[in-house]
């Protein structure tokens, strides 16, 4: 069984919420995050199938430029201040580094440094964030399906609860030899959790609204 | 169970958490959404209640003038017709004219009374002060229960419509008292703090608590409860109902001075 047309679907996922950012002049920060995804999985497929070089650098550059966009997204909702928000920044990006550049290469493809430093605060930062929507000040009620940030903790909160395990376990994974249908087996999840997270990037950027993202 | 599966029922588990956690949000926000709905509706309930009440309140007082005026006046003014229509055929006739002038002093009178009970006369020219110390002498004059009023303070003058609303108030709360609780002793302070006239009933008799008189106010009848709280509210002013060591109950009516 062949992956690559799943692969070609995770990778035009993005489209539909970069095309809804266009035709509804909605170019939030996270319309360009759809941007960034939709570049740099079209950027992989060239250089794994079509160059056949090494996709690695690539793929660990887009994990720290993706972690970006979400801090961002989360700052002012669910970090006290500026000064909280570089320092938890700094320390998971330095964390990163230090896993995938010092203890292995950037040209290798190490995903745990990513579950650790990256997946595990994005569950934590979407469990703030839904609490922050369930107890907005002065009690303001927000329709769920309308909300911008109430989707991108629902898109976040999939992709890292079902990243987080296929990242732990890539490295023992990948050492096992001849176990290329389990591997299969993964690629297939992490794509589901990706597209999942790409469609629902369509609610985050058709109903942003900037305030929503600056005050609790 | 080999590693494998562990993964596969790892993933599983974890999608599972993050499905639950969204699905309890949105149900969470859900039921606020229908409690804020139930308490939207309470209040529109309760604003009807306290406009009908209001209407009531005014229909009996317009009820209560056309019958003094019809059965009083009305008729007074017939018998003085009556009179000066005989007088006008006999002779002039000197206690026929008496009486006439009696029954026409008998119909000013009424007229007076009237319309006391519709602006206390005393409350635009002397004030709250003076006019809740004749109130007290008048209610102590009828022997129903024994009224002290005292001002630990010299009131301002305050607007006539914060000033008549205190008074309304505090007639409908005494009328209140004499009806229901079987208080044999009240007593009316009013004093000034920090830009606030604060005015304290306390009786001996059987009282309320804030939670009884919330109750009553959201029930059907009790309009002299809901003009008091239609007359709080057009002044901005405030309520509260508590029981006082040695079965006593206080009521203290806290409102904003404006002159």
């Amino acid at each position: 069984m062949t992956l690559q047309p799943y692969i070609v679907v995770s990778a035009l996922s993005p489209l539909l919420a970069i095309v809804i950012g266009i035709v509804y002049k909605k170019k939030s920060l996270l319309w360009y995050y759809a941007i960034a995804d939709f570049g740099f999985d079209a950027g992989i497929i060239l250089l794994k199938r079509v160059w056949k070089t090494n996709y690695s650098l690539a793929g660990n550059l887009f994990f720290l430029l993706e972690f970006l966009f979400f801090a961002f997204a989360f700052r002012k909702r669910i970090f006290r201040n500026d000064k909280e928000f570089g320092l938890i920044i700094s320390v998971l990006i330095l964390g990163y580094l230090y896993y995938t550049v010092i203890c292995h290469s950037p040209f290798e493809h190490h995903l745990t440094g990513a579950a650790i430093f990256f997946s595990a605060p994005y569950i934590l930062w979407c469990i703030l964030g839904f609490h922050s929507i369930m107890f907005q000040k002065n009690n303001r009620i927000i329709a769920l399906e309308k909300s911008s940030f109430f989707w991108l903790n629902t898109a976040l909160i999939l992709y890292a609860c079902g990243s987080i395990i296929l990242f732990l376990f890539y490295d023992y994974l990948t050492a096992l030899k001849g176990n290329k249908e389990f591997l299969s087996l993964w690629l297939i999840v992490f794509i589901s959790v990706n597209i999942l997270k790409n469609i629902v990037l369509v609610p985050i950027v058709y109903f942003y609204k900037k305030e929503e993202y600056e005050c609790t | 169970m080999n590693v494998h599966s562990l993964i596969v029922a790892s993933i599983a588990i974890m999608l599972l958490l993050a499905f639950s956690i969204v699905i309890f949000v949105v149900n969470y926000q859900r039921k606020v959404i229908r409690h804020q709905d139930e308490i939207k509706s309470i209040n529109e309930q309760k604003q009807l209640e306290l406009i009908q009440a209001s209407i009531q309140g005014q229909e009996e007082e317009r009820m209560r003038i056309a019958t003094e005026l019809h059965d009083d006046v009305g008729a007074t003014l017939s018998s003085v017709r009556l009179f000066l229509h005989s007088s006008m055929q006999k002779d002039a006739d000197e206690s026929v004219i008496l009486q006439s002038k009696q029954l026409l002093d008998q119909s000013i009178r009424s007229v007076r009374n009237i319309s006391h009970k519709l602006q206390p006369a005393i409350l635009n020219q002397l004030g709250l002060h003076a006019s809740l110390e004749s109130f007290a002498s008048i209610i102590n004059r009828s022997s129903v229960l024994s009224l002290t009023y005292r001002s630990l303070c010299p009131l301002p003058k305050l607007s006539e419509a914060t000033e008549l609303s205190v008074y309304r108030m505090l007639q409908e709360l005494t009328s209140n008292l004499i009806k229901h609780s079987g208080a044999c002793a009240v007593t009316i302070e009013s004093s000034v703090e920090n830009g606030f006239l604060q005015i304290i009933l306390l009786h001996d008799g059987q009282g309320l608590t804030n939670e009884m008189y919330q109750e009553l106010i959201y029930k059907k009848g009790a309009i002299g409860l809901k003009n008091i709280v239609n007359r709080l509210k057009s002044i901005n002013a405030t309520i509260e109902f508590s029981s006082e060591e040695k079965g006593n109950f206080r009521i203290c009516i806290l409102t904003p001075i404006v002159s």
